[in-house]
């Protein structure tokens, strides 16, 4: 099934204080198939937290359309159902913890869906451990450490099994050990539930694992491609502020030193093999 | 001039079914002139720690002076002493709360009575510091700005009281690439042309790596590694993955080079320092 998500022409404006508008997504057009896992890379302001923020009606349109499985967003009666389809990881944990106990908090939002309590309870044994927070189901989540909060919010998202998740920046917080399996986690998702991901990001190692990324910049989408022909253009992805994963940046490096090395190198492994040919 | 813990602990909400102990027993000297940064894993009790740094928590047990002035007891003596510390918190937009950029930032320096002309100038250095155009936001909402520009105005908000210890907790989460470098330049700036105490807790080894002049590894409330960050990174590997934090990844891109066949030094910590090495190792087996 194709077209899962499907953006055309979509712009986005918000009302500045002083009475102007600033378009903060430029006519984006962006298809994304059921299954896939897309990262988003911009810098801070490019627009992507707006879009995403599309992708289940939080946000509508200024003009053109966002469609999820062919609804449109803009249509009020779509709502619940998009909402349902989409579930979405914000950038700051806090802003979505709601009860006092980190289990019902996971439990929340199947319970909201009228589940029975068993299939809840079930779930939400799973969705913890497959973030690594089971030891943590009886704490009170607020005064967990950001990182674990962050993954309680992960969990909860989880829970209501969307059929594509939007993560925006889940790994602000993490620490490199909780940022390896919160990705593992998400890849498997992906890929044992074919589970559709859309991953907004600063960790370009992140973004390397995806199947696309799309670079975002003054509300464009300005380049898109697989991470290795995305990573090749190091110099106009530092241009715009942004980075490129550790094996590219040595590999660019070391070919400005007059190394020969083949291009699209973004694993660690990949370097590694052309190295030691 | 130095914040001295002796032998501190925290429990939160102790005689309850929550309680939990999040540091123990934590004896720790800050002196001017020094970039600490605290690593270790979420949970591990960073940010309980560095909360008591300007008396915002106060410990179960032992005690915390800032240049010899024990902060827990209530004087002017210990309010002043605790002014001297600023501190960036994690989520510092959260800080936010005023109608404009500039009086955000202009917050705490009014509070310290000082006159406007002084504000002004304090705020507009801030706003340099952090890489905000004076003219283009001072009057703008912070409501309206981005993640990564909210910040920076929060940064900017601590940076206008002229801490003598700047304490940051996580200052980089959430910002662009460029961003993270940018603010890691301003906050070295200062600290060497200062000398003023800064204070990171982080979890980018990198920026560990190349910034601070000593490191301290967190694990499960403790304090288990205590160090400059090229001697722990080298020598400690077992410790830190036992503390649930790594070394930084272009070490460990070294060390599996070096697994596959390729004679590298593979105690580099940064970009830099590993293009040469692979280049002075490829040069060597041709």
């Amino acid at each position: 099934m194709g077209d899962f998500i499907q953006i055309e022409n979509l712009c986005h404006a918000f009302k500045t204080p002083e009475g102007g508008e600033f378009l903060a997504l430029d006519h984006i057009n962006l298809t994304i198939n059921k299954g896939e896992f897309v990262a988003i890379i911009g810098t801070n302001g490019s627009g992507k937290s707006t879009l995403a923020r599309h992708l289940n009606a939080l946000l509508l349109p200024t003009s053109g359309k966002c469609m999820i499985k062919g609804l449109d967003t803009i249509d009020i009666n779509n709502l619940w159902q998009i909402r349902q389809t989409v579930g979405m990881v914000f950038q700051n944990p806090d802003n979505q913890i709601v009860a006092a106990v980190v289990e019902e908090d996971v439990a929340f939002g199947p319970e909201n869906l009228g589940i029975e309590p068993s299939e809840i309870c079930r779930r939400v044994e799973t969705v913890l451990a497959s973030v690594g927070m089971t030891e943590y189901r009886y704490h009170a989540p607020h005064l967990l450490s950001g990182g674990q909060k962050q993954r309680v919010g992960i969990a909860g998202a989880l829970a209501m099994h969307p059929e594509c998740l939007v993560l925006d920046e889940p790994t602000a917080m993490l620490d490199p050990v909780g940022r390896k399996e919160v990705l593992a986690t998400v890849c498997q998702l992906n890929k044992q539930d074919q589970m559709t991901i859309v991953y907004i990001t600063h960790f370009m190692e992140e973004a390397a694992a995806a199947d696309w990324v799309v670079v975002v910049d003054q509300g464009k989408v300005v380049l898109t491609g697989t991470p290795d022909e995305v990573f090749s253009k190091t110099e106009q992805l530092k241009a715009m502020g942004l980075d490129v994963p550790l094996a590219s940046d040595l590999a660019y490096r070391l070919k400005e030193r007059g190394l020969d090395l083949p291009d699209g190198i973004v694993h660690d492994d990949e370097l590694a093999v052309a190295l030691c040919r | 001039m130095s914040i001295v813990l002796d032998h501190i602990s925290y429990t939160y909400m102790p005689e309850t079914p929550y309680e939990r102990t999040a540091i123990k027993d934590i004896t720790l000297e800050i002196n001017q002139g020094e970039f600490i940064a605290i690593i270790g894993h979420t949970g591990s009790g960073k940010s309980t720690l560095v909360q008591h740094l300007n008396g915002l928590l106060k410990p179960t047990a032992g005690s915390i002076t800032v240049d010899g002035v024990n902060i827990n007891k209530k004087s002017a003596k210990a309010k002043a002493a605790c002014r001297k510390v600023g501190m960036v918190f994690q989520y510092a937009e959260h800080q936010l709360f005023e109608e404009t950029v500039y009086d955000d930032i202009a917050f705490g320096p009014r509070n310290q009575g000082v006159d406007e002309e002084f504000v002004q100038r304090r705020v507009q250095q801030a706003m340099e510091f952090v890489g905000l155009d004076v003219e283009g936001f001072s009057k703008r909402s912070p409501f309206t700005l981005s993640g990564g520009q909210m910040r920076r105005v929060a940064i900017a908000g601590v940076i206008a009281l002229n801490p003598e210890y700047l304490i940051l907790d996580e200052p980089s989460a959430g910002l662009d690439p460029k961003g993270r470098d940018e603010i890691f330049q301003q906050i070295m700036e200062l600290f060497k042309a200062t000398g003023i105490a800064v204070v990171l807790v982080s979890h980018n080894m990198e920026d560990v790596a190349r910034m601070a002049t000593r490191l301290i590894v967190m694990n499960h409330g403790e304090i288990c590694l205590d160090g400059t960050p090229s001697v722990i990174f080298k020598n400690n590997r077992d410790q830190l993955k036992a503390a649930g934090v790594d070394v930084p990844n272009v070490t460990a891109l070294m060390s599996k080079l070096k697994d596959k066949g390729l004679c590298v030094q593979d105690d580099v910590l940064t970009v830099e320092q590993a293009t040469e090495a692979i280049l002075a190792a490829v040069r060597r087996q041709c």
